[in-house]
Protein backbone atom coordinates (compact mmCIF):
# COMPACT_ATOMS: atom_id res chain seq x y z
CA UNK A 1 0.00 0.00 0.00
CA UNK A 2 1.00 3.31 -0.88
CA UNK A 3 0.03 6.92 -1.00
CA UNK A 4 -1.47 8.59 -4.09
CA UNK A 5 1.42 10.30 -6.02
CA UNK A 6 -0.36 10.86 -9.66
CA UNK A 7 -3.83 12.58 -8.85
CA UNK A 8 -4.43 14.07 -11.81
CA UNK A 9 -7.04 11.60 -12.44
CA UNK A 10 -8.43 12.60 -9.61
CA UNK A 11 -8.53 15.83 -10.24
CA UNK A 12 -9.87 15.54 -13.74
CA UNK A 13 -12.81 13.81 -12.16
CA UNK A 14 -13.45 16.28 -9.94
CA UNK A 15 -13.50 18.44 -13.02
CA UNK A 16 -16.48 17.00 -14.91
CA UNK A 17 -18.19 16.94 -11.96
CA UNK A 18 -18.14 20.32 -11.38
CA UNK A 19 -16.93 20.63 -8.12
CA UNK A 20 -12.97 21.43 -8.77
CA UNK A 21 -13.53 25.28 -7.92
CA UNK A 22 -15.81 24.47 -5.08
CA UNK A 23 -12.99 22.77 -3.14
CA UNK A 24 -9.99 25.56 -1.56
CA UNK A 25 -6.24 23.96 -2.53
CA UNK A 26 -5.42 23.19 0.81
CA UNK A 27 -8.87 20.87 1.67
CA UNK A 28 -8.31 19.02 -1.78
CA UNK A 29 -4.50 18.13 -0.74
CA UNK A 30 -5.99 16.90 2.61
CA UNK A 31 -8.32 14.96 1.22
CA UNK A 32 -5.46 13.72 -1.40
CA UNK A 33 -3.65 12.45 1.25
CA UNK A 34 -6.11 10.28 2.84
CA UNK A 35 -6.38 8.29 -0.46
CA UNK A 36 -5.05 4.91 -0.25
CA UNK A 37 -4.00 2.90 -3.68
CA UNK A 38 -4.30 -0.66 -3.27
CA UNK A 39 -3.31 -3.12 -6.41
CA UNK A 40 -4.77 -6.17 -7.34
CA UNK A 41 -3.73 -8.79 -9.60
CA UNK A 42 -6.81 -10.06 -12.03
CA UNK A 43 -9.55 -12.22 -10.24
CA UNK A 44 -8.46 -10.74 -6.67
CA UNK A 45 -11.67 -9.79 -4.65
CA UNK A 46 -11.75 -6.41 -3.89
CA UNK A 47 -14.83 -6.52 -1.87
CA UNK A 48 -16.20 -10.06 -0.13
CA UNK A 49 -19.68 -9.90 0.51
CA UNK A 50 -20.66 -9.47 3.93
CA UNK A 51 -17.57 -7.11 4.82
CA UNK A 52 -18.47 -3.63 6.40
CA UNK A 53 -16.38 -2.08 4.03
CA UNK A 54 -16.97 2.20 4.29
CA UNK A 55 -15.11 3.20 1.53
CA UNK A 56 -15.39 4.66 -1.76
CA UNK A 57 -13.75 3.25 -4.42
CA UNK A 58 -12.29 5.44 -7.23
CA UNK A 59 -10.88 3.03 -10.22
CA UNK A 60 -7.50 4.03 -11.39
CA UNK A 61 -7.00 1.19 -14.07
CA UNK A 62 -8.03 -1.71 -14.74
CA UNK A 63 -11.66 -2.80 -14.70
CA UNK A 64 -13.78 -4.53 -11.82
CA UNK A 65 -16.98 -6.44 -11.42
CA UNK A 66 -19.51 -5.96 -8.61
CA UNK A 67 -21.50 -8.77 -8.50
CA UNK A 68 -23.65 -11.70 -6.17
CA UNK A 69 -24.93 -14.78 -6.22
CA UNK A 70 -28.85 -15.83 -6.84
CA UNK A 71 -29.90 -19.31 -7.19
CA UNK A 72 -26.41 -20.39 -7.72
CA UNK A 73 -25.63 -17.70 -10.92
CA UNK A 74 -23.86 -15.39 -10.41
CA UNK A 75 -25.48 -11.90 -11.33
CA UNK A 76 -23.44 -8.75 -12.54
CA UNK A 77 -24.69 -5.92 -10.83
CA UNK A 78 -22.12 -2.73 -12.54
CA UNK A 79 -18.88 -2.91 -14.50
CA UNK A 80 -16.37 0.14 -13.81
CA UNK A 81 -13.58 1.13 -15.68
CA UNK A 82 -10.94 3.24 -15.05
CA UNK A 83 -12.00 6.80 -14.06
CA UNK A 84 -15.24 5.63 -12.45
CA UNK A 85 -16.36 6.01 -8.68
CA UNK A 86 -18.90 3.63 -6.41
CA UNK A 87 -19.48 3.17 -3.04
CA UNK A 88 -21.00 0.25 -1.07
CA UNK A 89 -24.01 1.99 -0.96
CA UNK A 90 -25.29 0.54 1.88
CA UNK A 91 -22.18 -0.22 3.67
CA UNK A 92 -20.72 3.49 3.40
CA UNK A 93 -24.63 5.04 4.13
CA UNK A 94 -26.41 2.20 5.86
CA UNK A 95 -23.73 0.99 7.66
CA UNK A 96 -24.72 -2.64 6.75
CA UNK A 97 -22.60 -5.62 5.74
CA UNK A 98 -21.62 -5.20 1.60
CA UNK A 99 -24.93 -6.87 -0.23
CA UNK A 100 -22.11 -7.83 -2.74
CA UNK A 101 -18.78 -8.96 -4.47
CA UNK A 102 -16.40 -6.39 -6.03
CA UNK A 103 -13.62 -8.03 -7.95
CA UNK A 104 -10.64 -6.93 -10.40
CA UNK A 105 -11.00 -8.44 -13.87
CA UNK A 106 -7.94 -6.96 -15.01
CA UNK A 107 -4.64 -5.77 -12.80
CA UNK A 108 -6.25 -2.70 -11.02
CA UNK A 109 -5.16 0.12 -9.14
CA UNK A 110 -7.98 1.31 -7.16
CA UNK A 111 -7.98 4.60 -5.31
CA UNK A 112 -10.06 4.09 -1.85
CA UNK A 113 -11.22 6.68 0.42
CA UNK A 114 -12.21 5.54 3.40
CA UNK A 115 -15.48 7.39 5.39
CA UNK A 116 -14.34 7.94 9.20
CA UNK A 117 -11.12 9.81 8.48
CA UNK A 118 -12.89 11.51 5.72
CA UNK A 119 -16.00 12.89 7.83
CA UNK A 120 -12.95 14.05 10.48
CA UNK A 121 -11.35 15.90 7.62
CA UNK A 122 -14.81 17.28 6.85
CA UNK A 123 -15.03 18.86 10.21
CA UNK A 124 -12.41 21.02 9.01
CA UNK A 125 -13.26 21.59 6.00
CA UNK A 126 -17.07 21.34 5.22
CA UNK A 127 -16.42 22.01 1.24
CA UNK A 128 -15.05 18.25 0.69
CA UNK A 129 -18.76 17.10 1.02
CA UNK A 130 -19.34 18.47 -2.09
CA UNK A 131 -17.11 15.75 -3.19
CA UNK A 132 -19.14 12.65 -2.39
CA UNK A 133 -22.63 14.74 -2.55
CA UNK A 134 -21.50 15.51 -6.71
CA UNK A 135 -20.28 11.59 -6.87
CA UNK A 136 -23.40 9.91 -5.61
CA UNK A 137 -25.89 12.39 -7.41
CA UNK A 138 -23.82 11.08 -10.72
CA UNK A 139 -23.98 7.57 -9.37
CA UNK A 140 -27.77 7.62 -8.83
CA UNK A 141 -29.00 9.28 -12.14
CA UNK A 142 -26.64 6.24 -13.55
CA UNK A 143 -29.15 4.36 -11.64
CA UNK A 144 -31.95 5.62 -12.97
CA UNK A 145 -31.07 5.19 -16.52
CA UNK A 146 -30.13 1.74 -15.86
CA UNK A 147 -33.43 0.47 -14.88
CA UNK A 148 -35.02 2.38 -17.39
CA UNK A 149 -32.59 0.59 -19.94
CA UNK A 150 -33.56 -2.95 -18.23
CA UNK A 151 -37.07 -1.61 -18.54
CA UNK A 152 -37.63 -0.46 -22.00
CA UNK A 153 -34.93 -1.44 -24.13
CA UNK A 154 -34.39 -4.01 -26.46
CA UNK A 155 -31.09 -6.27 -25.88
CA UNK A 156 -29.42 -4.47 -29.02
CA UNK A 157 -29.75 -0.79 -27.56
CA UNK A 158 -28.89 -1.94 -23.99
CA UNK A 159 -25.62 -3.19 -25.32
CA UNK A 160 -24.98 0.17 -27.55
CA UNK A 161 -25.61 2.07 -24.11
CA UNK A 162 -22.72 -0.22 -22.71
CA UNK A 163 -20.54 0.15 -25.20
CA UNK A 164 -21.23 3.73 -25.59
CA UNK A 165 -20.08 3.98 -21.29
CA UNK A 166 -17.08 1.29 -21.97
CA UNK A 167 -15.67 1.23 -25.48
CA UNK A 168 -14.41 -2.45 -26.60
CA UNK A 169 -15.96 -3.79 -22.95
CA UNK A 170 -15.64 -7.59 -24.80
CA UNK A 171 -11.79 -7.33 -25.52
CA UNK A 172 -11.90 -6.94 -21.59
CA UNK A 173 -14.87 -8.64 -20.17
CA UNK A 174 -15.80 -12.14 -20.59
CA UNK A 175 -19.24 -12.15 -22.34
CA UNK A 176 -21.21 -14.00 -19.72
CA UNK A 177 -20.31 -11.21 -17.54
CA UNK A 178 -21.49 -8.44 -19.75
CA UNK A 179 -24.87 -10.62 -20.52
CA UNK A 180 -25.39 -11.09 -17.17
CA UNK A 181 -25.01 -7.09 -16.54
CA UNK A 182 -27.90 -6.74 -19.82
CA UNK A 183 -30.43 -9.19 -18.12
CA UNK A 184 -29.94 -10.57 -21.31
CA UNK A 185 -28.82 -15.01 -22.51
CA UNK A 186 -25.28 -15.35 -23.78
CA UNK A 187 -26.72 -16.57 -26.44
CA UNK A 188 -28.63 -13.03 -27.20
CA UNK A 189 -25.67 -11.47 -26.57
CA UNK A 190 -23.46 -13.51 -29.37
CA UNK A 191 -26.53 -12.53 -31.97
CA UNK A 192 -26.74 -9.00 -31.45
CA UNK A 193 -22.65 -8.64 -32.00
CA UNK A 194 -23.31 -10.80 -35.24
CA UNK A 195 -26.03 -8.89 -36.40
CA UNK A 196 -23.89 -5.08 -35.59
CA UNK A 197 -20.73 -7.34 -37.29
CA UNK A 198 -22.94 -7.68 -40.43
CA UNK A 199 -24.04 -3.88 -40.42
CA UNK B 1 -42.41 28.29 10.95
CA UNK B 2 -45.45 26.36 9.34
CA UNK B 3 -47.49 25.07 12.53
CA UNK B 4 -48.40 22.32 9.78
CA UNK B 5 -45.73 20.49 8.96
CA UNK B 6 -46.37 17.13 11.37
CA UNK B 7 -42.57 17.51 13.09
CA UNK B 8 -42.82 14.86 15.14
CA UNK B 9 -43.59 11.89 12.43
CA UNK B 10 -40.83 13.22 10.23
CA UNK B 11 -38.36 12.50 12.71
CA UNK B 12 -39.79 9.44 13.32
CA UNK B 13 -39.96 8.40 10.07
CA UNK B 14 -36.54 9.63 8.70
CA UNK B 15 -34.32 8.09 11.71
CA UNK B 16 -32.79 5.94 9.29
CA UNK B 17 -31.22 8.21 7.70
CA UNK B 18 -30.32 10.35 11.00
CA UNK B 19 -32.60 13.17 11.08
CA UNK B 20 -32.52 12.23 14.70
CA UNK B 21 -28.55 13.68 15.14
CA UNK B 22 -29.52 16.68 13.84
CA UNK B 23 -29.07 19.13 16.28
CA UNK B 24 -31.77 21.45 17.04
CA UNK B 25 -30.95 24.64 15.06
CA UNK B 26 -30.59 22.47 11.53
CA UNK B 27 -34.07 20.69 11.95
CA UNK B 28 -35.17 24.15 13.23
CA UNK B 29 -34.00 25.99 9.53
CA UNK B 30 -34.68 22.52 7.49
CA UNK B 31 -38.67 22.35 9.05
CA UNK B 32 -39.29 26.09 8.56
CA UNK B 33 -38.59 25.92 5.04
CA UNK B 34 -41.69 23.29 3.67
CA UNK B 35 -44.40 24.49 2.46
CA UNK B 36 -47.44 22.12 3.15
CA UNK B 37 -49.78 21.45 -0.35
CA UNK B 38 -52.86 19.34 0.08
CA UNK B 39 -53.88 17.66 -3.81
CA UNK B 40 -56.93 15.86 -4.88
CA UNK B 41 -57.45 12.72 -6.84
CA UNK B 42 -56.17 12.93 -10.34
CA UNK B 43 -54.05 16.31 -9.92
CA UNK B 44 -50.78 16.31 -11.35
CA UNK B 45 -47.58 17.50 -9.11
CA UNK B 46 -45.50 17.68 -12.21
CA UNK B 47 -46.33 17.86 -15.40
CA UNK B 48 -44.25 16.27 -18.68
CA UNK B 49 -41.45 19.15 -19.96
CA UNK B 50 -42.05 21.10 -16.58
CA UNK B 51 -38.84 21.23 -14.31
CA UNK B 52 -39.16 19.44 -10.91
CA UNK B 53 -38.28 22.24 -8.39
CA UNK B 54 -38.85 20.68 -5.27
CA UNK B 55 -38.13 17.60 -3.02
CA UNK B 56 -41.25 16.53 -1.89
CA UNK B 57 -42.00 14.36 1.19
CA UNK B 58 -45.66 13.09 1.12
CA UNK B 59 -47.60 12.73 4.82
CA UNK B 60 -50.34 10.99 3.18
CA UNK B 61 -51.88 10.15 0.33
CA UNK B 62 -50.58 7.94 -2.85
CA UNK B 63 -49.17 9.05 -5.81
CA UNK B 64 -46.93 7.76 -8.70
CA UNK B 65 -44.78 8.48 -10.91
CA UNK B 66 -44.95 7.64 -14.33
CA UNK B 67 -43.67 8.50 -18.26
CA UNK B 68 -45.11 8.36 -21.91
CA UNK B 69 -43.02 5.56 -23.98
CA UNK B 70 -43.95 5.35 -27.38
CA UNK B 71 -47.29 7.05 -26.42
CA UNK B 72 -48.00 4.82 -23.57
CA UNK B 73 -48.41 5.04 -19.98
CA UNK B 74 -45.23 3.43 -18.11
CA UNK B 75 -45.83 3.69 -14.52
CA UNK B 76 -42.33 4.22 -12.70
CA UNK B 77 -43.46 3.71 -8.95
CA UNK B 78 -46.07 3.97 -6.24
CA UNK B 79 -45.23 5.79 -3.01
CA UNK B 80 -47.71 5.96 -0.16
CA UNK B 81 -47.22 7.47 3.32
CA UNK B 82 -43.95 8.71 4.29
CA UNK B 83 -42.08 8.46 0.41
CA UNK B 84 -40.23 11.47 -0.31
CA UNK B 85 -39.32 11.60 -4.33
CA UNK B 86 -38.40 14.01 -7.00
CA UNK B 87 -38.27 13.60 -10.74
CA UNK B 88 -34.52 12.35 -10.39
CA UNK B 89 -32.90 13.76 -13.79
CA UNK B 90 -35.09 16.71 -13.55
CA UNK B 91 -34.20 17.91 -10.26
CA UNK B 92 -30.71 17.28 -10.42
CA UNK B 93 -29.92 18.44 -13.78
CA UNK B 94 -32.33 21.37 -13.38
CA UNK B 95 -33.63 20.17 -16.98
CA UNK B 96 -37.25 19.37 -18.09
CA UNK B 97 -38.97 16.45 -16.61
CA UNK B 98 -39.49 13.22 -19.02
CA UNK B 99 -41.10 12.16 -15.70
CA UNK B 100 -44.73 13.09 -14.48
CA UNK B 101 -46.25 12.95 -10.95
CA UNK B 102 -49.75 11.95 -10.61
CA UNK B 103 -51.94 12.08 -7.09
CA UNK B 104 -54.25 8.49 -6.97
CA UNK B 105 -55.57 9.61 -3.55
CA UNK B 106 -56.19 12.76 -1.53
CA UNK B 107 -52.48 13.90 -0.67
CA UNK B 108 -50.78 16.13 1.96
CA UNK B 109 -47.54 16.95 0.54
CA UNK B 110 -44.66 19.02 2.08
CA UNK B 111 -42.54 21.05 -0.59
CA UNK B 112 -38.63 22.26 -0.11
CA UNK B 113 -37.14 23.84 -3.11
CA UNK B 114 -33.84 22.74 -4.56
CA UNK B 115 -32.26 26.37 -3.48
CA UNK B 116 -33.60 25.57 -0.46
CA UNK B 117 -32.03 22.11 -0.11
CA UNK B 118 -28.74 23.24 -1.60
CA UNK B 119 -28.54 26.36 0.67
CA UNK B 120 -29.04 23.87 4.56
CA UNK B 121 -26.48 21.57 2.73
CA UNK B 122 -23.82 24.26 2.06
CA UNK B 123 -24.89 25.85 5.42
CA UNK B 124 -24.97 22.51 7.57
CA UNK B 125 -22.10 19.59 7.00
CA UNK B 126 -24.66 17.20 9.34
CA UNK B 127 -27.60 18.23 7.07
CA UNK B 128 -25.52 17.73 4.22
CA UNK B 129 -24.77 13.97 5.31
CA UNK B 130 -28.35 13.52 5.80
CA UNK B 131 -29.26 14.31 2.17
CA UNK B 132 -26.38 11.99 0.86
CA UNK B 133 -28.26 9.01 3.31
CA UNK B 134 -31.13 9.92 1.56
CA UNK B 135 -29.64 9.79 -1.76
CA UNK B 136 -28.13 6.41 -1.13
CA UNK B 137 -31.36 5.22 0.17
CA UNK B 138 -32.71 5.84 -3.46
CA UNK B 139 -30.02 4.10 -5.15
CA UNK B 140 -30.73 1.01 -2.90
CA UNK B 141 -34.11 0.97 -3.75
CA UNK B 142 -33.12 1.55 -7.65
CA UNK B 143 -30.37 -1.27 -7.69
CA UNK B 144 -33.04 -3.74 -6.24
CA UNK B 145 -35.41 -2.99 -9.02
CA UNK B 146 -32.35 -3.49 -11.17
CA UNK B 147 -31.75 -6.86 -10.01
CA UNK B 148 -35.49 -7.78 -10.23
CA UNK B 149 -35.56 -6.46 -13.48
CA UNK B 150 -31.95 -8.35 -14.63
CA UNK B 151 -33.58 -11.99 -13.97
CA UNK B 152 -37.05 -11.98 -11.93
CA UNK B 153 -40.57 -13.02 -13.16
CA UNK B 154 -42.96 -11.01 -13.25
CA UNK B 155 -44.27 -12.47 -9.97
CA UNK B 156 -41.28 -11.75 -8.13
CA UNK B 157 -41.31 -8.34 -9.43
CA UNK B 158 -44.99 -8.00 -8.50
CA UNK B 159 -44.01 -9.28 -4.39
CA UNK B 160 -41.55 -6.71 -4.21
CA UNK B 161 -43.82 -4.15 -5.09
CA UNK B 162 -46.34 -5.46 -3.08
CA UNK B 163 -43.89 -5.15 -0.10
CA UNK B 164 -44.05 -1.30 -0.50
CA UNK B 165 -47.17 -0.74 -0.88
CA UNK B 166 -49.52 -4.15 0.09
CA UNK B 167 -52.61 -2.77 -0.82
CA UNK B 168 -51.62 -1.58 -3.96
CA UNK B 169 -53.59 -4.12 -6.01
CA UNK B 170 -57.08 -2.56 -4.18
CA UNK B 171 -55.80 0.79 -4.66
CA UNK B 172 -55.20 1.73 -8.20
CA UNK B 173 -56.03 0.21 -11.91
CA UNK B 174 -54.22 -3.20 -12.94
CA UNK B 175 -53.25 -1.80 -15.90
CA UNK B 176 -51.05 0.68 -14.22
CA UNK B 177 -49.57 -2.15 -12.13
CA UNK B 178 -49.23 -4.07 -15.42
CA UNK B 179 -46.89 -1.11 -17.22
CA UNK B 180 -44.92 -0.96 -13.36
CA UNK B 181 -44.12 -4.64 -13.71
CA UNK B 182 -43.03 -4.23 -17.62
CA UNK B 183 -45.98 -7.26 -18.19
CA UNK B 184 -49.49 -6.85 -20.24
CA UNK B 185 -52.60 -6.79 -18.40
CA UNK B 186 -53.59 -10.85 -18.85
CA UNK B 187 -49.90 -11.76 -17.71
CA UNK B 188 -50.73 -9.72 -14.54
CA UNK B 189 -54.05 -11.58 -14.22
CA UNK B 190 -52.62 -15.20 -14.57
CA UNK B 191 -49.85 -14.17 -11.96
CA UNK B 192 -52.31 -12.82 -9.47
CA UNK B 193 -54.92 -16.33 -10.03
CA UNK B 194 -51.54 -18.45 -9.41
CA UNK B 195 -50.55 -16.23 -6.30
CA UNK B 196 -54.26 -16.39 -5.13
CA UNK B 197 -53.94 -19.99 -5.37
CA UNK B 198 -50.71 -20.35 -3.59
CA UNK B 199 -51.80 -18.51 -0.54
CA UNK B 200 -55.24 -20.45 -0.04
Amino acid sequence: MHKLKNIDLLLYQFQTLGIADKIPPEALDAAVSLIQVEEYNKRDLIVKKGEICKKWFFVGEGIVRVFFEKNGTEITDLLAPEGWAFPMVECYYGNMPANANVEALEPCKILILEKDPFLGLQKQYPELAYITRAILKRFLIYNQHRVDSLMFETAEEKYDRLLANIPKILLRVPSLYVASFLGITPETLSRVRAKKTKK
Amino acid sequence: MDKNIDKEYLLNRYKEFGIDQLSQEVVDDFFSRMKVVKKKRHDLLLKEGEVCENFAIMRTGLLRIFHYKKGKDISDVFLGDGSFFVSIDSFFNNSPSDRLIEILEPAEIYLISRKDLIELCDKHLEFDLFSQSMIAFVIGVLQKKVELLQFATAEERLEMILQDVPDLMQRVSSVQVASYLGVTPETLSRVRGRMARRNE
